[in-house]
């Protein structure tokens, strides 16, 4: 199929956010924004050889997938990590590999994403409040409690709570994968 | 070891996981993938739920133009023609008559000729029906000026890759000192390839009937066949073959799509004249489409593959084993 110019541009800008969300999760930040312009730069090459639109995201994903493999196959020898790190992070490449797991599914569907907010947003007042300084904004434990007047041993034990209950409360999400 | 201290995932998911608790994640790991999806769909979610830094509007606004930019780029470059495009387009084929010097048989017709040489390029040249032809270095081809006439004929001295146009009511025929092949179907792709001072036609596309104009016989040619007049034999056969890699001259490119790993390690064989051995370990169900770029190192081709199909090679003289990474 061919796609005429402006139904790529559409589809670049929907795509583009949750694409560069995978390539994060596997490569660096600029790694991820290089990999992800590649990717469509392969889309509009071999646009031919793509029955339909529904084949898209698969495809992209699975650039994505093996561009940062190539990277991290060379990034692991340079680093020398330790062998439990390099296994961790093999079965962890493995879970992301788009072929194996629905991972493309979970990124995509918007249904997670109001679950993740809709339990962040259950958490009880305090925690909530450095629960999303913390995650959402990035912000370190030590201008939390500056910003808030609380101590740091305040903020880690709100932390705690936060990750608890969302770990128990997103549970099943989990398993589902 | 079924169970797995919670600190630990909570370290892990932290990046706080010190060298010891890294070995026991490791080994608890391996037990099942159940404890893999666990640990790395929590991280999966973990991040799902925090804003994406690479996603704001102004940074897709910057990759779309940069996208856009690069695009604009690679299209005003010289245009390599796709051989994909053309398959679709109508008609191909390519022919490669080993005939020595000599004048071409049909030149004591009496209406005005063209005769076209390339002689250091490779040459491209648009017919009066609108057919294209490329002619490799030192071939040439002659035609009758306006195709008038109940067919369309070429007289044909060395390599050539014929696009043809549809026209079912004017056959296109191509000849040469020893064969003729003639457009049967809506497309076809003719190559003529000549080893041991053999004619070969491969066809990519279409149906061409091919005759010897030796008493070799006839034979109609199916996509991806080959047929080798044999002048020793006086005798016609077919192979299977995947012939758009005998087409690869022109733009060094072999387009091929939907086909699994062993079909394509055959094209590599037929490209490098070498032995691909696919390994069991490799997922032979699964199909991929694209292009492969000719290069002059068999490596810069595997690695290109590599890169999509994922597996590892080695190489043994003539001998290649393909496997899971």
């Amino acid at each position: 199929m061919e796609l005429p110019e402006q139904r790529f541009r559409q589809l670049f800008r929907e795509t583009y956010p949750a694409l560069t969300f995978y390539a994060s999760r596997l490569v660096n930040a600029d790694e991820a924004e290089d990999i992800v312009q590649e990717a469509f730069m392969e889309l509009w090459k071999y646009q031919d050889n793509i029955e339909d639109e529904g084949h898209i995201k698969a495809f992209l994903y699975r650039i994505v997938y093996t561009r940062s493999l190539n990277i991290l196959k060379h990034q692991a020898v340079v680093n020398n990590y330790s062998d439990s790190v390099k296994k961790v992070e093999s079965l962890k490449l493995d879970f992301y590999n788009p072929e194996k797991n629905n991972v493309m599914d979970y990124i995509e569907s918007i249904e997670l994403r109001k679950q993740i907010n809709d339990a962040i947003d259950e958490l009880p007042g305090k925690c909530r409040e450095v629960f999303i300084l913390s995650y959402q904004h990035d912000k370190k434990n030590k201008e939390i409690a500056e910003q808030l007047g609380i101590s740091i041993r305040t903020v880690e034990v709100h932390l705690y709570k936060a990750i608890k209950a969302l770990r128990e409360r997103l549970k099943d999400k989990v398993y589902a994968l | 070891m079924n169970k797995i201290n919670n600190k630990i995932i909570k370290d892990y998911l932290a990046g706080k996981a010190n060298d010891k608790e890294m070995e026991q994640l490791a080994k608890w790991l391996e037990l099942s993938e159940e404890n893999s999806k666990r640990v790395f769909g929590e991280e999966l979610i973990y991040h799902i739920g925090k804003p994406n830094p690479l996603a704001t509007q102004e940074k897709i606004s910057k990759a779309e133009e940069k996208l856009f930019n690069k695009i604009a780029k690679e299209e005003t470059k010289e245009h390599h023609l796709n051989l994909h495009n053309i398959i679709k387009y109508a008609a191909i084929f390519l022919v490669v008559l080993m005939v020595g010097g000599g004048m071409f048989t049909y030149l004591h017709r009496s209406k005005e000729y063209i005769t076209v040489a390339a002689q250091d390029n490779i040459q491209h040249i648009t017919l009066p029906d609108n057919s294209v032809v490329w002619l490799n270095k030192g071939a040439s081809i002659s035609y009758n000026k306006d195709f008038d006439g109940e067919e369309r004929r070429v007289n044909i001295k060395g390599e050539a890759l014929f696009k043809v146009t549809k026209n079912p009511e004017k056959p296109f025929i191509v000849s040469s000192n020893g064969a003729t092949a003639r457009v049967l179907g809506t497309t076809f792709n003719f190559n003529e390839h000549g080893k041991n001072g053999n004619e070969e036609i491969s066809l990519i596309e279409g149906r061409l009937e091919v005759t010897g104009l030796n008493h070799e016989g006839k034979v109609i040619l199916h996509p991806n066949q080959k047929a080798t007049i044999n002048k020793n034999s006086k005798s016609i056969q077919t192979k299977k073959e995947y012939t758009p890699v005998e087409a690869a001259w022109r733009d060094n490119m072999v387009p091929f799509e939907n086909l699994n790993i062993i079909q394509i390690a055959q094209i590599i064989e037929q490209l490098y004249d070498v032995n691909v051995t696919v390994d069991s370990s490799l997922n032979n169900q699964k199909t991929y489409s694209g292009v492969i770029k000719k290069s002059s190192d068999i490596r810069t081709v595997l690695n290109g593959l590599a890169f999509t199909i994922s597996f590892k090679y080695t190489i043994e003289g003539k001998k290649i084993i393909l496997s899971a990474p």
